[in-house]
């Protein structure tokens, strides 16, 4: 049981590690400004979801699995008005 | 690799300990009051914070005087290492008193000022003002009576954040400026004490300074800790080349808020210096590094007084002598040398230094003062534009005088007193040198002091634009300031036995194995 | 070389990169967001050392407050042209050779190590039943030097009254603004949902900073957050620099620390001193009071001083 947890652990974290490296490869390399900002959130909305979800069968209980769920989701509000904000301060830049 | 911890503290607190407690937290209440209560009582909850913390000053000197031993008390109960202790010997409780002294007469010559009106919705520049003076007196008798080196971080941590904002009190941009630099002096200067005080923990597992006395090596973490401690603090006391914030932030203050800052503020961070150099550093590790400190000090001394003489300002001329007159503190590190027989605070050298500390706050104070009544009389400070201003507001010139007379070393003066202990110290010790730049400080004193004076009390060619009236009782306070200048010229010529108070005897009881109660 | 060797090598590359990214980089924008990513790096080590609360308040105050200051202070002043003065030559220089130097003595510190590395983790440990709570640091900032801890908090609020100091005559007791004139519809939103939450973490973090990482300072720079999304949003304007309630605010921290230190005097032999068995919940008393003062503190140097053209 607990080698199957390992495994689940170590699978899920090296995905969510592959979205990190794809979304910092994005950051990098895309030729304009929102398709940056499209590949920072996809790191943070898979990558860190990954790794919490490869993180939730080491945990000790049920609260600290909690506590890690509401750390992704609060990453998810605060990086969505993240992404929203930048992205219309681009738009007004780019209007005149 | 482990080693025993520094012996704990060898005393408990003892009867009047909790003077010094409340020396810190009665201005701080004063603040809480201030701000709460509404302008209707700001100047009157101020002063009598202020003359509450005389008493407690004069408490202290009382309780001190009549043990003949150190005043302790250990915050919390807590012993250190572990806690923090407060501790008031000979030394501090004359800087207490001084401070106390200073900042009250100050007190007595802003009341009013800054447009204050009880009866009018709260302003800016007054409420901000009596809160700053009293964070000043309580940081200030923190840094006196602290035992704690990180005790003693925040204690300049709040000095810094009571100074600044006092130099860009008339909100103009030129001042601003000025505190900005200050700040930013200030704020480096901090940094490398905080990182000194973090080397010291690591090497010691105390920051309480009468345990580091019984711990300390000589090593090169403790040389690399105090040196950088030593020269952020120096950054705060404006030794030269460090100096080059002061003139403007000094000159750009309002009167009052200037005489505090020239005759307190540098002393603060000067007195921290003190402590490290003979209080922790074993005696046999300062020479070089005391010819070095001495060295910028005379610097200072001469570089300061010839540019003094060469401004047409007045409030930057008393700046300018503040950087020079800080330099003859720095010569106490060579000539005030201990020996087995007698230790270095019962040296001529180290009385004078502290004459001259004691004695450059008075005069420096009253001058400023002085200047803020020429600047009240006649618009401004050009010194060009005061020929026969002396006879329009005599009072006031004679108090600048009576400063000047102390910062030249004239007899009698306090001035006078500092400079003969030294100069005779400097002969005692061989070290003929620094005589010769005590001598050459004075004549340039002169220069600068007579360059205002000559004019001001000559008969005009025309008379002088008189723009408005002088309060008499802000010209009394300038001249009794003066005149405690000329007085503590009066100490006798000899080791002051107060300063010893609380230093020899306890100091022998931390050497390790002597711990008696 | 071990997988921690190697993390911490890479964190410090990293770190010293950035630092000297942040120096040299001419647009002061990217140095801020530069420096608060430095922040963060910057509580990874504190982690590594096994130094957690170190590591919160550097997130809260070293990456967060701080960056966020920096930001308002640069928004203000780039209506002039001081963001783009460069310091002279002699100041910089100045600066350059204090650093250097200070990087030559730290140096040379680790080619001479100290011999011994005593440590009064010990002594703090023992003495913990006797200060009722289960965190050694909370022990050492409310209890072994309470004291300091009274003074910093006075250090905060001297700040904050050196940032009021800068209010022009005209504008003394008013508003500082804050919010924009117009208010993106996500910011509304985030306001609307994360400050609950956000009251709540802040809360929580102080109270567990009892017995584990966290405390009043980390706890109250969160609520300070939330009130400043609050005032950006335009959700709620900033209180007016006389508001009696905003004064009360201030002061009830400091002042509950000197009520209970004081009548230490009496009730425990010394200021500042817990009676027995009292210890902790006065100690809980204290930070609670301290969590509101130092919130409204943070809030209000967020927000910065009235501007000219305000009016009480």
């Amino acid at each position: 049981m607990s080698l199957l947890a390992d495994l689940f652990t170590v699978a899920a974290v090296t995905l969510g590690l592959v979205f990190f490296v794809a979304g910092t490869v994005g950051i990098i390399r895309f030729p304009d400004s929102l398709s940056r900002l499209h590949a920072l959130t996809k790191a943070d909305n898979l990558g860190l979801g990954f790794i919490v979800l490869g993180l939730l069968p080491q945990c000790a209980g049920v609260f600290d699995a909690l506590k890690l769920l509401f750390i992704w989701l609060l990453v998810q509000f605060a990086g969505a008005t993240g992404a929203q904000l930048v992205a219309r301060v681009l738009r007004r830049e780019e209007r005149p | 690799m482990t080693t025993p911890l520094a012996l704990p503290f060898p005393a408990d607190t003892t009867p009047g300990g909790f003077l010094l407690v409340l020396a810190i937290l009665v201005p701080i209440i004063g603040i809480l009051l201030i701000w709460t209560l509404g302008s209707r009582r700001t100047e009157l909850v101020a002063l009598t914070t202020l003359a509450i913390g005389a008493a407690i000053a004069l408490a202290i000197l009382t309780e001190l005087t009549g043990t003949g031993s150190a005043v302790i008390y250990l915050v919390g109960g807590w012993r250190p290492p572990l806690g923090l202790a407060l501790r008031a010997d000979g030394l501090s409780v004359v800087l207490i008193v001084l401070t106390a002294i200073v900042i009250g007469a100050v007190g007595i010559f802003a009341k009013g000022q800054f447009g204050y009106d009880p009866d009018a919705p709260e302003k800016r520049a007054p409420t901000v003002f009596w809160t700053l003076l009293l964070g000043i007196s309580g940081a200030l008798n923190l840094i006196f009576l602290g035992d704690d080196l990180f005790n003693l971080f925040v204690a300049i941590e709040l000095v810094t954040f009571t100074a600044v904002p006092l130099v860009c009190l008339d909100g103009k941009a030129e001042t601003m400026r000025a505190a900005l630099r200050y700040l930013l002096f200030a704020l480096l200067g901090s940094v490398m004490y905080l990182l000194g005080v973090a080397l010291i923990y690591s090497g010691y597992g105390t920051l309480d300074i009468a345990l580091l006395k019984s711990v300390a090596r000589v090593e090169p973490l403790l040389f690399i800790a105090i040196a950088l401690m030593t020269v952020g603090l120096l950054a705060k006391t404006a030794l030269f080349p460090l100096h080059i914030w002061l003139p403007a932030a000094h000159a750009g203050a309002p009167a009052a808020a200037s005489a505090v800052l020239s005759a307190l503020v540098v002393k603060g961070s000067f007195f921290i210096i003190l402590r490290l150099w003979f209080d922790i550093l074993p005696a046999e590790a300062t020479g070089l590094g005391a010819q070095m400190l001495a060295g910028l000090g005379a610097l200072a001394i001469l570089f300061g007084s010839v540019i003094a003489i060469c401004q047409a300002r007045l409030k930057l001329l008393i700046a300018y002598s503040t950087v020079a007159q800080i330099g003859y503190l720095f010569l106490m590190f060579p000539l005030a040398t201990g020996s087995e027989a007698t230790p270095a605070f019962a040296s001529i050298a180290w009385t004078g230094g502290i004459l001259q500390l004691a004695s450059h706050a008075f005069a420096k104070a009253a001058m400023f003062l002085a200047a803020g009544l020429v600047y009240d009389a006649f618009g401004h400070d050009r010194i060009s534009g005061l020929a026969g201003a002396g006879r329009v507001i005599p009072i006031t010139f004679i108090a600048f005088g009576l400063g000047g007379m102390s910062l030249m070393g004239l007899p009698p003066s306090g001035g006078f007193s500092a400079k003969w202990l030294m100069l005779n110290a400097s002969v005692g010790e061989g070290q003929w040198w620094w005589a010769a730049v005590i001598l050459c400080g004075g004549l340039l004193a002169a220069g600068y002091v007579f360059r205002v004076l000559v004019p001001a009390m000559a008969r005009p060619l025309a008379r002088i634009k008189v723009k408005g009236p002088v309060s008499r009782r802000r010209e009394l306070v300038a001249l009794a300031l003066a005149i405690m200048a000329l007085l503590i010229g009066f100490v006798p010529l000899e080791p002051a036995p107060l300063l010893g108070i609380g230093r020899g005897a306890e100091a022998g009881l931390l050497v390790p194995g002597g711990l008696a109660p | 070389m071990t997988e921690t060797a190697f993390f911490d090598t890479l964190l410090v590359v990293t770190m010293i990169g950035l630092a000297i990214w942040m120096i040299v980089v001419r647009d002061v924008f990217a140095a801020i967001i530069g420096f608060m990513a430095f922040g963060l790096l910057l509580s990874l080590v504190w982690l590594r050392i096994e130094a957690p609360d170190v590591g919160l308040t550097e997130i809260a105050v070293g990456g967060g407050a701080t960056g966020v200051m920096l930001l308002r202070a640069r928004g203000l002043a780039s209506a002039g042209d001081a963001m783009n003065a460069v310091p002279s030559v002699p100041f910089r220089v100045l600066v350059g050779v204090l650093a250097g130097a200070v990087a030559l003595f730290l140096g040379a510190l680790v080619v001479f190590p100290p011999a011994v590395a005593p440590t009064l983790a010990p002594l703090a440990a023992e003495h913990l039943a006797s200060t009722g709570v289960g965190n050694p640091i909370t022990a050492v900032l409310m209890a072994y030097r309470a004291f300091d801890t009274f003074l910093e908090t006075v250090v905060v609020l001297l700040a904050l009254i050196g940032v009021w100091s800068l209010t022009p005559d005209g504008a003394w007791g008013a508003r500082p603004r804050v919010a924009s004139a117009d208010v993106p519809a996500p910011l509304l939103l985030l306001a609307q949902w994360l400050v609950p939450l956000g009251i709540v973490i802040g809360i929580y973090i102080t109270w567990v900073g009892a017995d584990e990482p966290g405390g009043k300072f980390q706890g109250a720079t969160i609520l300070a957050a939330m009130w400043m999304l609050v005032m950006m949003a335009g959700l709620r304007s900033a209180p007016a620099l006389s508001s009696r309630r905003l004064r009360i605010a201030l002061v009830v921290g400091p002042a509950i620390f000197i009520a209970i230190g004081v009548s230490g005097f009496h009730f425990a032999g010394a200021f500042l001193a817990y009676p027995d068995g009292l210890a902790k919940p006065l100690i809980l008393a204290i930070e609670a009071g301290l969590l509101i003062s130092i919130a409204a503190m943070l809030g209000m140097l967020l927000a910065g001083p009235p501007l000219e053209g305000d009016r009480p």
